[in-house]
Formats: C-alpha cells, sequence, structure tokens
C-alpha cells in the first residue's frame, strides 16, 4: 500500500493530526431523540468533518464518532451492526469487558459520570477543535444551536486543554511517542524507520497481519451503496474503508494524592522526582530515563529538539534488566518497544509489540495544580494540601485511535497496563493508570456471578518497585492516582460511510 | 521416586441422553474443586492443575461420520502417574465412580472395589503430548517457593526501612554480601532453612524424563549395532536390505508429507464468522486475573492423511518436548483423541482468552509452529506446505476458530490461580539461588530475580 491509495480526503481528520495548533477543544457526548432529524444533521455535518487532505481552515476543525447504539438508532440494519467487531457491539462496560480493563472497584462503571450502565445512552461524540478556547467554544455553540434543532439532545459536553510544554497533569510531558503511519504521516516518531501499515489504524487498508481488520461492510456491491467494494469480498461494500474505531476513557487524576504519597517516600524533593520518574519512564520534561538513568540532563532551550531524540530507544540493548527504566513502569508497560519479558530475542518482541499499537489523541482537562506545572511547585502544593485534592477536577480525555479495539486497545490494557503478573511481577499494575486491585468479577456486584461460580478472586496490585543496587525498592499502599470516571467505545466513519449511514 | 511432570488423560465415551446430567454434575464440582466433596482434589497433592469437560457429540457437516460425546479429565501431576491414580482411587475414589457412571462401557461392578477402580483408571488412560513450563516441580515446591519469596521481600523491605546498608549501599563485594546476608537471614529461620539445601534434578528424574529420547536414542543404537555385527559376520544381503530400508523409509515419509501438503490444496471448510453468544459464553468463563483455563476439541479436517499426519506431529513434538517453548503456558496438552479424528487440546496459561490467542500469532515464527499443529483442525484457516498462511495470514478466522472449538470447562482446579509460569520459575531460580556459593557477578544477577 502507497501513499497515493490511502483516500486522505475520504479519512477524518484526528487520524493525521493532533490539532496541535488548535489548542482549545469541546468533546459533546451526543444523544439521538429522532432519528430521522439526526440523519439529515449528520448528512449535512459530513460535508464540513475535516479530513486529512486539507489543514484546517478558519482555526477551527469538527470530527464525529458514532457508537453502536448510536448506529442502532439511526436504524442501521441489524445485519450491518452485526458485521462490527464484537468488542464494539459489547462496548465498554459490558460485564466481562470491565473486567479485563480492570475497571473493577473504583473504576467500576456503576460509579462513571457517563457511559456507565445505569447512565443517558452515548450515541455520538463531537469533536470540536479551536485555536483557542474561545474558538472552540464558539464552534461548539454553533453546532449545538443546529443539533439540538434537529432532535439531538446533549448529554455532556466538556473541554479539553493543553498544559504548558505539552504536560499532562502530573507536570510530565505527554504525547512524545507516537507511532509513524505509511501514507498518513511516516515521518517522526520512534518506527520512522519503518511506519505501521496503515490499516493499523485505519479500516479498508492492510495490516500489520498483511489482511484487514474487522470492519463493518453492507451486503450490496459498492455500486448500489455508493460506497468502496470490500477488499475481501467485492459482493459487498465496504462501510468501515477510511474509519477507524475510536477509544474514549474519561480518567480523573488526584495530582495533589500523587505528590504527597510520593514525597512521603523520600527524603527531598529530588528523590521525589526520581521515584515519580521511575514510575513514568520519563522524567518531567520527556527525557526518557533509558537515555539519562540518573538525571535528566534536558537543556530546556533546546528540550523541542531533545523531545525527537529522547524518543529514539529501545530497551532490548540499553536497559534489558529495567536498571533504567523499571519494567513496570507506565512507559514500558504501555509501549514494550523491543523487549518482551517472554521473548528471547528482539526482532521477535518488535513484531509482536508492533500488533498493539495506538495512536492517542487525548486532551488534559481542568486546572492544573499550579499554573507553571513547576514540578517543585507541584510537590510543595501537594505537601501543603496533604495529598487531599483542592477541588478541582482535572485529568485526561484520553482518546485512542486504532483499527482493532480488541487486539490493540484491550490488549494494552488487560495484559500490559493492569496485568498484576506482567514481566514476572506478582503484585502490581501500572502505577500511573493501573487499578490497585484486580478481580475476576463485579466487584460492586460481587454476587453476579458471571464467572465460574467459586468465591471471588481478588489481587492486590498496590506495590510498585524498580530495579536497583543494591537490590530493587518497593513501595507499598500506593494509591489509585487515576480513576476511569466515563468511557465508550466510538466508530469513526469516513465521510462516504458517514453519509451513507444518514441516509 | 522422580517428580517428573505428566498429563494423566482419560477420555471416555458418554451417552448422549447422559450429557447433560453429567455437564451439571461436573458443574456442582466446579463450585469448588478444592474441597468439593466428591472429587476433593486438595487431597491428592500430585494434581497442579485438573479440567473435567464434557464435550458433545460433534461433526463436520451433517453427512459426516458423529464423532461420540466425550467426558475429559485431564489432570497435570508431579510424580508417577501410578501414585496419582492411587491417589485419586483413596481420596475421591466414590466421586470417581459417581462420574464414570455417566459414562458407556462402564461395568459398575468392575470398578466397585479399589482395585477395581485403580486397574480402570490406569488401563483407560490415553496417550497425550504434553508440555510443561515448569518441569520437576511438585505440588508443595510451587507452594513453599512463593511463601519463601515472600518473606525474603518482606525482610528486604524490612532492613531497607530500617537503613541496613547492606541493603542500602553498593560498594566493594554488595552483591556476594548482601546474598549471604539473605542466606544468612534463610538459614535462621525454621519455615526457611530448607531452602538453603542444594536441589538436584537426580538421576530419576533425568532419566523418567527423557524416556522418549532415551529409547529412541536405544533403539537407533541396538539398530547400528546389529548392523556392524551383520557386517562383521558377513551376513548376506545386508547392504541390500539396507538399501531397501532406506528406500522404503524415505518414500513412506516423503509420501505422508507430500499427501499432507496436497491435502492442504483441497478446498477445506473455513470458518467464516462466529455468534457473538459464543465469545461471550467462553469470555465470562475466563475471567482469572492472572492466569486462566482454555479447552478445545474439534474435528480433524477432510482426508484420512490428516489423522496419520497429526498423530505422527504429536508424536514428533513429544519426542522433541525439550525444544518447545511456550512462553506464556504452565502447562498444556493436546491429544489425538477418538483415534485421531479429534483434535483435543487444554492449556493453563496466563492472560484471558483474547490475549492469549493473540499471543500464538504476534510473530510469524510462532504462527508457522500454530500452523502445523492446529492446522490440522477442521475450520481452521487454509495453510499452505503446512506451515505458511493460515493463522499468520488470517488471524481473523484463526480466533473464530479457536473460540468456536472451546468449550466450558465444568470443573477447573488450580491452586495457583494467581501464579503465572515466570512467577513461578523466578521463585524456582530464587530458591537455587540460596545454596551454595557464588561469584560476586552471579550474585548481581541472582539479585535481580527480587
Amino acid at each position: 500500500m502507497n501513499t497515493q491509495n490511502i483516500e486522505k480526503g475520504d479519512i477524518q481528520g484526528l487520524l493525521t493530526r493532533a490539532y496541535g495548533k488548535l489548542t482549545g477543544a469541546v468533546y459533546t457526548l451526543l444523544k439521538f431523540d429522532d432519528s430521522e432529524k439526526a440523519k439529515t444533521y449528520l448528512s449535512a455535518l459530513a460535508d464540513r468533518l475535516n479530513t486529512c487532505d486539507v489543514r484546517p481552515g478558519n482555526g477551527e476543525a469538527i470530527n464525529l464518532a458514532l457508537t453502536c447504539r448510536g448506529l442502532s438508532h439511526l436504524n442501521l440494519s441489524e445485519d450491518i451492526i452485526n458485521t462490527f467487531p464484537f468488542e464494539f457491539i459489547e462496548g465498554m462496560n459490558n460485564d466481562v469487558r470491565k473486567i479485563m480493563l480492570g475497571d473493577t472497584g473504583p473504576n467500576d462503571p456503576a460509579n462513571w459520570v457517563w457511559g456507565g450502565n445505569n447512565k443517558e445512552d452515548i450515541h455520538a461524540l463531537l469533536l470540536v477543535f479551536g485555536e483557542d478556547q474561545a474558538k472552540a467554544n464558539e464552534v461548539y455553540q454553533r453546532e449545538k444551536d443546529v443539533f439540538s434543532s434537529a432532535g439531538i439532545s446533549e448529554v455532556l459536553s466538556q473541554e479539553g486543554c493543553m498544559l504548558p510544554e505539552g504536560r499532562e497533569h502530573f507536570g510530565f510531558r505527554d504525547g512524545i511517542s507516537r507511532p509513524a503511519i505509511e501514507g498518513l504521516h511516516p515521518k517522526g516518531g520512534e518506527s520512522e524507520n519503518n511506519p505501521f501499515k496503515s490499516g493499523e489504524f485505519v479500516l479498508g487498508y492492510k495490516n500489520e497481519y498483511d489482511n484487514y481488520s474487522v470492519g463493518p461492510r453492507v451486503n450490496a456491491p459498492g455500486s448500489q451503496t455508493g460506497l468502496p467494494s470490500y477488499e475481501p469480498d467485492p459482493q459487498y461494500s465496504d462501510l468501515g474503508k477510511n474509519g477507524s474505531f475510536l477509544i474514549y476513557r474519561q480518567m480523573e487524576q488526584n495530582v495533589p494524592q500523587f505528590w504527597d504519597y510520593l514525597a512521603k517516600q523520600a527524603k527531598d524533593n529530588e528523590e521525589t522526582i526520581k521515584i515519580a520518574s521511575k514510575m513514568v519512564g520519563r522524567w518531567p520534561s520527556g527525557t526518557a530515563l533509558v537515555l539519562s538513568p540518573d538525571k535528566d540532563t534536558t537543556n530546556p532551550d533546546e528540550s523541542m529538539k531533545q523531545e525527537r531524540v529522547s524518543n529514539k530507544f529501545g530497551y532490548w540493548n540499553e536497559d534489558k534488566d529495567g536498571m533504567k527504566c523499571p519494567y513496570g513502569s507506565h512507559i514500558r508497560r504501555t509501549n514494550p518497544r523491543d523487549w518482551l519479558y517472554t521473548e528471547k530475542k528482539s526482532d521477535v518482541a518488535t513484531e509482536m509489540v508492533r500488533k498493539h499499537a495506538i495512536l492517542r489523541r487525548g486532551r488534559a482537562y481542568g486546572k492544573p495544580l499550579t499554573p507553571d506545572m513547576e514540578t517543585n511547585n507541584m510537590i510543595e502544593k501537594s505537601k501543603e494540601l496533604n495529598g487531599i485534592n483542592d477541588g478541582e477536577k482535572r485529568g485526561l480525555h484520553f482518546i485512542a485511535l486504532v483499527g482493532h479495539i480488541n487486539r490493540q486497545f484491550e490488549f494494552v490494557q488487560n495484559a500490559w497496563v493492569k496485568s498484576p503478573n506482567f514481566a514476572g511481577m506478582r503484585t502490581e499494575t501500572d502505577p500511573l493508570i493501573g487499578p490497585r486491585e484486580v478481580a475476576d468479577r463485579d466487584l460492586a456486584h460481587p454476587d453476579n456471578h458471571i464467572s465460574r461460580p467459586t468465591q471471588a478472586n481478588v489481587v492486590p496490585c498496590a506495590h510498585f518497585t524498580f530495579p536497583d543496587k543494591p537490590i530493587r525498592k518497593r513501595y507499598h499502599n500506593v494509591p489509585q492516582f487515576t480513576t476511569v470516571i466515563g468511557g465508550a467505545y466510538f466508530f469513526m466513519p469516513g465521510i462516504r460511510a458517514l453519509k451513507y449511514i444518514a441516509s | 521416586m522422580h517428580t517428573v511432570q505428566s498429563g494423566y488423560s482419560l477420555t471416555l465415551e458418554v451417552d448422549e441422553d447422559k450429557l447433560e446430567a453429567l455437564s451439571n454434575w461436573l458443574t456442582d464440582i466446579g463450585k469448588d474443586p478444592a474441597n468439593n466433596s466428591r472429587i476433593p482434589f486438595s487431597k491428592c497433592k500430585s494434581t497442579l492443575y485438573c479440567s473435567i469437560v464434557t464435550v458433545p457429540v460433534q461433526q463436520r457437516t451433517e453427512k459426516s461420520k458423529k464423532l461420540p460425546a466425550m467426558l475429559m479429565f485431564l489432570s497435570s501431576i508431579s510424580g508417577p502417574q501410578k501414585v496419582h491414580i492411587q491417589e485419586l482411587v483413596e481420596h475421591a475414589g466414590d466421586g470417581m465412580r459417581e462420574m464414570l457412571s455417566f459414562c458407556k462401557g462402564v461395568d459398575a461392578g468392575k470398578i466397585a472395589s479399589d482395585k477395581g477402580l485403580y486397574n480402570f483408571l490406569n488401563r483407560k488412560k490415553v496417550s497425550d503430548t504434553f508440555y510443561t513450563g515448569i518441569q520437576y516441580m511438585t505440588y508443595d515446591d510451587i507452594d513453599r517457593e512463593n511463601q519463601l519469596r515472600d518473606k525474603l521481600e518482606a525482610h528486604i523491605d524490612q532492613q531497607q526501612s530500617s537503613g541496613n546498608p547492606a541493603y542500602t549501599e553498593s560498594s566493594g563485594n554488595w552483591a556476594t554480601n548482601l546474598r549471604n546476608e539473605l542466606v544468612n537471614y534463610v538459614a535462621s529461620n525454621q519455615d526457611t532453612n530448607w531452602a538453603t539445601k542444594k536441589w538436584k534434578k537426580g538421576f530419576a528424574n533425568a532419566w523418567v524424563n527423557n524416556i522418549t529420547l532415551i529409547r529412541t536414542f536405544i533403539f537407533i543404537l541396538c539398530i547400528g549395532l546389529i548392523t556392524l555385527a551383520a557386517r562383521h559376520f558377513e551376513v548376506p544381503y545386508l547392504d541390500e536390505l539396507w538399501h531397501y530400508f532406506w528406500k522404503v523409509a524415505g518414500i513412506g515419509v516423503g509420501l505422508i508429507l507430500l499427501l499432507l501438503i496436497l491435502n492442504d490444496f483441497r478446498n477445506h471448510y473455513v470458518i467464516k464468522g462466529l455468534k457473538l453468544e459464543k465469545f461471550k459464553e467462553v469470555n465470562a468463563h475466563q475471567t482469572n486475573p492472572v492466569i486462566n483455563e482454555v479447552t478445545l476439541a474439534g474435528p480433524l479436517r477432510v482426508g484420512w492423511i490428516r489423522r496419520i499426519g497429526f498423530y505422527l506431529i504429536l508424536k514428533l513434538a513429544k519426542l522433541l518436548k525439550f525444544a518447545l517453548k511456550i512462553p506464556t503456558v504452565v502447562c498444556a496438552r493436546w491429544i489425538p483423541m477418538n483415534s485421531s479424528q479429534r483434535l483435543v487440546f487444554i492449556s493453563n496459561f496466563s492472560n484471558t482468552s483474547e490475549g492469549y490467542v493473540r499471543d500464538f500469532i504476534d510473530s510469524k515464527s510462532r504462527g508457522r509452529k500454530i500452523n502445523l499443529i492446529f492446522g490440522q483442525g477442521y475450520g481452521y484457516p487454509k495453510t499452505l506446505l503446512l506451515v505458511l498462511k493460515g493463522a499468520i495470514d488470517n488471524p481473523i478466522p484463526f480466533v473464530n476458530d479457536v473460540y468456536h472449538n472451546q468449550h466450558i470447562t465444568q470443573v477447573w482446579y488450580s491452586p495457583f490461580k494467581n501464579l503465572t509460569v515466570d512467577n513461578i520459575k523466578i521463585n524456582r531460580q530464587i530458591r537455587l539461588g540460596l545454596a551454595g556459593n557464588m561469584t560476586e557477578t552471579e550474585a548481581r544477577e541472582w539479585l535481580k530475580l527480587l
């Protein structure tokens, strides 16, 4: 597959760009009350959506994604809906999936603000971006005026923001590691020399298996539907082509708790930052521990240049035993690169890890703990607050795009992030985003025996260990710093597909 | 007595009309596999894991031959099989009799006595190809080595928080010194001093574990010796005999391979889709956070050569089991059930089924091995030359096929549900490192295990 074959004009823009210059964002969850009117709105919206082939003009951009329930409400036939992958149909809050994802205990969908089992149906996600927040709000208001009169109600609307120097709320530079993708954005990122096949992220193209991911199709040839032919079987039309699956999880971050806990484990701020960096796998500046294990050597004046450099590293040759970047750190769990504990060869590990990549497009929400986000100031403020949150709701709109939800996002979450036994460990999960206990059943409803009718098996995972000399350091009773408060799986269709759905 | 791990596999036909009752009976045991009153596995210490599962009548198509409903009792054990059977008779005799009463051809009178039951269980066991990632370990080994690690970890935490310099500073021969500290701690503690004694594999273990290889070697050696002797005594037609033997053997092996490869070109049925309910059903039974169990059973592909091929592939895998490495599996086995008409596979593995299945095909080299064995099954994606294409190029039909052939295991006994194969192996390495001497470099590597 080469660049020319990719229909950039039919692919929504979020797949190629994070809209980094559009610093304002509004994420709106929608519900279709009147399907016919909603279709009219979506049909018109399809022409206003930003695509990959054109840079956003007028300092604004709009994209849209639909849930499985949303597609049903738009009267898409059951035959077509059943061609979507089963995890998309089941949804993130499904009784089994939530266990697999580690959404038990505080993360349980029963506690979610949106998307939970007892919450209002979510049918669509409207993503609006503006050159600043005022512009984003203006575009959102403009759209709201239109969709409100089209039988569509707003379930929840939230702003997304970009924190100073591209940091997330704990104070670490984020969004450094992004996959290079053939035909979409082949340059930059750790995989620049070997970009990912576009089918890993966009449906209708070949993926890393040299095959096509499961996408929706219509039982009629393209000549009848106006859709492209379904490559594996031309008697069908490809409803998925140029679309992608969008994972949206809202994760609340308890920043004072994070820094206060770490400060209590350390003798001074320097050590506090070191432990935090061991948990993340990078220094707050974004410099990878593998490249600079003892102290942050980033020159602040050249930090943007170094950002690229600091992403070109592996673990196999540089840090096989985790002495620099612990096995259990956030970045090593979510992207083990060329290393897997179970594998004996780097190339096999790389080949396997590449089957589980995700394209992140999220943004923060809420005000930072301190306006400058200087790490020492955040530590002091957290100590002042004694680890109790200051009342500000802050966190991350985690948004990721994949061609296969189960193989990519769910695998990473299940086998790497929330696994207490990742890389031979026993009682720890991802220190930043992992739950502190994992269970074989729904802990909110322990009598709901969806699994074997035996006693519930709950594994506590409140440790964090990092290898050190003379021997590892282990931290106990690590609080759960991040709580999932909402989430859903969406399908972000290509423009033609959206028009078909709205027809 | 040796502690070699093996699979005890009992597969028996069940009357179709008794299948539901048997399934319910087993489900009841599955509520508490360790301590139920019928088959209390916790009393059978030779058992490391056990799956008891029923398989319904299966057939490839409506016109093809029906494969009977089956009961499969598949335990992974350490030590001699006779001891395991004796334990089952002694601690679960009545439960086993009750279970067998659902099966065809079981004469209640003949298994009424303990001796009769023992003989039956011994006689009816079937051959399998067994894999373990934790060879030679017994139930007690796994249990106490895990407790040993807990104690060591707690001790290290305590020493670090009290500022003991051996645990916080790294100067001089720090690794040797720290290891000595840990060895002394273990030696001075009554609960753990057993760990300072050197563990030896032992002759019995080496012999039993490699018996198939040894037998094969002895067989080849005998042939060689006989040939030499015959040559010495100038036995007539010897060279001709050898010449024809190699020809026949070569042609035989080549023919089987050729027929299998040609069979690959047949228009084999490939599973197209799978109902959401099947995914839901399987996933709902594999929610343990650390390890889970999977049981697959399904007919082979069309063609008698597949039966021969599958049988020979399993025999070869058994012979070369020392070369088998399945990183996420504690133990697994394949069985050519119903005279090699059905492919049976069970595994105790890390993660959930969805992740486990992915693990199989995330690398091409692993995918080729998977093709060779699982490619014999009906519905599997089309392979080329036995190892190419198949699951490697068609991951979705492969996943569908695996799910399609999965059966809900009514009884899964797993006393080490929260330990992966890596955990058990690391615990063993920690234990081994407490005995004998080490260089500074070795001690540094060993300390990284903790």
